[in-house]
């Protein structure tokens, strides 16, 4: 080049300086508040000379242009950084970022003009290049100078009020409604949605040219996550009866979507690709809308679990929101998350020692029902299901009871749905009881096999544990039928199939003899039920004490019929016969009184029922006579019934149990007060009536009126006597008595008919001994376990509890082991393990040294005795 | 006082009135059923030889049909004869 031309490049150089700075003084001056203008115009500035000064380099003065774009430039970018700094700190609102903004994009396309110009004037190629160039630095100088946490701080609570506003605006309701209507309403609401969003796209739209917007990014995306959970929380939380996520859903169509639109607007694609490698706008609007639902999932999902307790108590009302959960599940790998927020939320809140085990029962169905519901594998049900069988199994020796309980009361069929039908019948084997756990197994995996056939096989689901299938191959204390129904499943919790049926079969007899109105139909369709599941042998004997009710009807109505058995007027009497081998052994004896089969009422060897019989003793006329005198009319009444059941039924006979059954009993006072009891043992009945004969009883002379001659001797032996036996059981009668007010003791053991109650009393009172003996029992039951978690309260008051008898010592050992291998005992079993085993030396004794032996064994701490069954004494129980 | 009894659900246990608790040939008790019923009572009844040996109906029946039996209670070997129930 000629130094002409060089000086016509120079001069235009000039010139171009010259209008910048023209144009730029006014623009300075207005912005010079805001500061963004001023950092623009630095940067306009510094680029302008540097371009100027590319110009000029390798020519003449060169050195002077240097200098010049050296002081220009180091003077306005110290002007600039100092105006950026301002920005966020001094500029929050709304409208002074938006007039802030525009400005510096006015600035910034002044600016951009200019330097056009100078390209233009340069004949710079390619075209734009410089503008290009000029912009992204531009953008970057500013963003540089930025405060950063101020300005997105301040943007943020801009973004979100815009939002707040929006969501007022927008429809309440999903656009996608029925009618004609349909499509103007649509447009009527579009229009509204794009009116309330006008200023947030301005905005944005200037922050996009000033090159700002990608780094909003983040903060939108906190701002929308913020107001989504926000949006859920308050949607969602404690309204367990909708299903919330489709009106979330629509919620993110409505007021979400819109507002990203507005803000990101048509330049999405271009903005938001930038940190993302997806390419076009279309896809990167899916992304982000990919992003917000699955927030939203999530957080419903929190919201859910966080209440997931409250939801299963609910349990029905629940399921809107167990759908939510399910469908959440589905969309978010939180499973596992879930699971164990799950279960310790359980063992927080159900396994606590304030918690009734009936009501954790209750609970623990309802959960088993919801968490199936949510995930049809179970595995979520294993989890939480595996804290609870182990709190139950050391801690709540009542579960089992509240179970059978829980099934007997009404509605308990429906609770555990019994009714649902394809259940898979697996027959307690009878016979491979003695062949143990091996074959059990084998015959699982059988089921196992055989449901696999029928079911066509679905892989297990992706996350289930290792750990789980691991145990369940090797059997083990984690395995457990997975797919079994309900009751099986309820049942294996806290205890054996056999052990249930067992529990079952006494509650059936508490509920066939206990009361005066039986609840037969009930009965045998609940025993149909559960033969269906357990198998025809498993409940035979339950069946067998069905049909002694049904017959004893039967042989009743006969009786009456043929006149045998005469009743008096407005007294209802019903036997039932038993066939003592079908019924649980505490029909017959209850606190070492009763009827001793095998054994005789008259001799001794009462609480020995295992002892060999006495023939001569057990076929005395008397062994068919009752421990007891009755009362009347029942004396008469069971008199005549053993004469007709002895004739037609030869040669059978009957024996009477006068702790068993129930007795309706009305008292009437001097005065005026009229005292009636339901559900008193006939025993009750027999000692009340003899204070109405005489006012005044001492304990043994009621004990001499009530007992038949035979029982009256008093204890010669190391055994307590029937007389003992019976004293204890007269004493808790006669407790039972005062407790009600009817009678009151005077001294010691004079106990005498309260005829005129010193504050008048109600009239007519009447009592449910059921609920009366139920409620404090329970109660008390309950506290003692907690307290010490054995009942041997009324085991070791009785009087042979002192000690063991040192003959008995040498089994201890053996006991001791026995129950170190099987988890828990009754005494029955250990008696005749004992029997079996034992050789050296041989075990002759009785149930009731064996007894002795454990109470020993209780008392010195190595053995607990609850609900009847015995086992060594955990390091927990302490 | 006076003391009524309004009403009364009554249990009785029965048991076999024979002189021996167990079947000489099932080992089984009486008040249960011999090894092929399910029905203790009227659905397995007692059978009283004329030596008073009882035994479950059904364990005798099955005894004196088989050939070694020769007809005889298998306790005393007394040639077997029911005892009549009516008296």
């Amino acid at each position: 080049m000629n130094s002409e031309s060089w000086q016509g490049w120079w001069r235009e150089a000039v010139d171009a300086d010259a209008l910048v700075s023209r144009k730029s003084g006014a623009v300075v001056e207005a912005l010079s508040r805001v500061g963004l203008g001023t950092a623009l115009l630095a940067h306009h500035w510094t680029e302008c000379l540097r371009q100027v000064e590319g110009v000029a380099l390798g020519r003449d003065g060169g050195e002077s242009a240097m200098k010049r774009a050296e002081r220009h430039g180091r003077s306005l970018a110290e002007l600039a950084g100092e105006a950026a700094g301002g920005v966020s700190v001094r500029h929050d609102a709304e409208r002074e970022w938006l007039a802030a903004a525009r400005r510096a994009r006015d600035a910034l396309v002044e600016a951009e003009a200019a330097i056009e110009w100078l390209e233009q004037r340069m004949g710079w190629r390619p075209r734009g290049a410089l503008v290009q160039q000029f912009r992204v630095e531009c953008q970057a100088r500013i963003a540089a100078g930025l405060d950063g946490d101020g300005f997105r701080r301040g943007m943020r609570s801009v973004f979100a009020g815009r939002f707040e506003q929006l969501c007022t605006a927008a429809p309440t309701t999903t656009r996608l409604r029925s009618g004609e209507d349909t499509t103007v309403e649509g447009d009527d609401q579009d229009d509204l949605v794009r009116q309330s969003t006008l200023p947030i796209r301005q905005l944005s739209g200037h922050l996009q040219d000033v090159g700002l917007l990608p780094h909003l990014i983040d903060t939108v995306a906190a701002c929308a996550y913020a107001a989504i959970t926000r949006h859920v929380e308050v949607t969602a939380a404690g309204h367990f009866s909708c299903y919330a996520l489709p009106p979330l859903l629509s919620w993110l169509e409505r007021c979400v979507w819109p507002w990203l639109e507005a803000i990101f607007g048509n330049r999405s694609g271009a903005s938001l690709a930038d940190g993302h490698s997806s390419g076009g706008g279309g896809g990167e609007a899916a992304h982000w809308r990919a992003r917000f639902a699955h927030h939203t999932y999530e957080a419903l999902l929190a919201v859910r679990t966080r209440e997931m307790f409250d939801m299963v108590v609910d349990f029905p009302d629940s399921l809107p929101a167990l759908r939510d959960v399910r469908e959440c599940l589905v969309h978010t790998d939180a499973r596992g998350e879930f699971a164990q927020a799950v279960r310790a939320q359980f063992r927080r809140r159900l396994l606590q020692p304030g918690a009734a085990t009936a009501d954790q029962v209750l609970h623990y169905v309802n959960t088993v029902k919801a968490l199936r519901w949510i995930d049809p594998y179970g595995l979520l049900l294993e989890s939480v299901s595996e804290p609870v069988r182990q709190y139950w199994r050391q801690n709540r020796g009542d579960a089992l009871r509240c179970v059978v309980e829980t099934l007997t009361a009404p509605g308990g069929e429906a609770l555990f749905e019994l009714e649902a039908s394809g259940v898979d019948a697996t027959p307690l084997g009878g016979g491979n009881a003695a062949n143990g756990d091996k074959e059990e197994e084998e015959e699982e995996e059988e089921e196992e096999e055989e449901e696999g056939a029928q079911a066509p096989w679905q892989p297990e689901p992706l996350d289930a544990p290792l750990r789980l299938h691991t145990s369940i191959r090797c059997g083990g204390a984690a395995r457990r039928p997975r797919n079994a129904d309900l009751l099986s499943r309820v049942i294996h919790m806290v205890s054996s199939r056999e052990a249930f049926v067992a529990e079952y079969q006494q509650c059936l007899s508490e509920r066939l003899v206990g009361r005066l109105q039986v609840p037969y139909e009930e009965a045998l369709q609940q025993v149909e039920m559960l033969k269906v599941r357990f198998g025809d042998v498993a409940l035979s004997r339950c069946e067998m004490m069905l049909k002694d009710v049904s017959d004893s009807r039967r042989l009743w109505n006969s009786a009456r019929a043929d006149g045998a058995v005469s009743v008096p007027d407005g007294t209802a009497v019903a036997p039932v016969i038993a066939s003592y081998m079908c019924w649980p052994p505490t029909l017959c004896q209850s606190q070492g009184v009763g009827w001793c089969p095998g054994g005789n009422t008259t001799s001794s060897s009462i609480s020995r029922p295992h002892e060999a019989p006495s023939l001569a003793t057990m076929r005395t006329a008397a062994a068919a006579a009752a421990a007891m005198r009755w009362p009347e009319p029942l004396a008469t009444v069971t008199a005549a019934l053993s004469a007709y059941y002895a004739r037609v039924k030869t040669p059978r006979v009957l024996h009477w149990l006068p702790h068993a059954g129930a007795c309706r009993v009305r008292l009437h006072f001097e005065d005026g007060r009229v005292l009636e009891v339901r559900h008193v043992a006939p025993v009750a009945a027999a000692v009340i009536s003899c204070f109405a004969q005489r006012s005044a009883w001492t304990e043994s002379e009621l004990l001499d009126e009530i007992l038949v001659p035979e029982n009256r001797q008093a204890a010669t032996g190391p055994t307590p006597t029937v007389r003992e036996l019976w004293q204890l059981q007269v004493r808790r009668v006669l407790r039972f008595w005062s407790r009600h007010g009817a009678i009151r003791a005077v001294d010691a053991d004079t106990y005498q008919v309260i005829e005129y109650a010193s504050p008048p009393t109600a009239a007519h009172t009447a009592v449910d001994a059921l609920d009366m003996e139920e409620g404090p029992d329970a109660l008390e039951s309950q506290v003692e376990r907690l307290l010490h978690d054995d009942d041997v309260g009324t085991a070791s008051s009785s009087s042979s509890a002192a000690s063991a008898q040192p003959e008995m010592l040498v089994y201890e050992n053996y006991v001791l082991g026995m129950l170190t291998n099987f988890e828990a005992l009754p005494l029955e079993r250990i008696h005749n393990l004992l029997k079996m085993f034992c050789t050296e030396p041989p075990y002759h004794q009785s149930p009731t040294q064996l007894a002795a032996l454990l109470r020993h064994l209780v008392n010195r701490g190595e053995v607990v005795h609850s609900h009847g069954m015995y086992r060594r004494r955990q390091p927990a129980d302490l | 006082m006076r003391c009524e009894i309004l009403g009364a659900r009554l249990v009785a246990a029965w048991t076999w009135n024979a002189s021996d608790d167990t079947c000489g040939i099932c080992r089984l008790p009486f008040d249960a059923t011999c090894t092929d019923c399910k029905l203790p009572g009227d659905g397995c009844p007692l059978a009283i030889g004329q030596c008073t040996h009882p035994f479950h109906l059904h364990c005798i029946l099955k005894w004196l049909a088989s050939a070694n039996s020769r007809g005889q209670c298998p306790l005393c070997r007394q040639e077997w004869q029911f005892q009549q129930q009516a008296e």
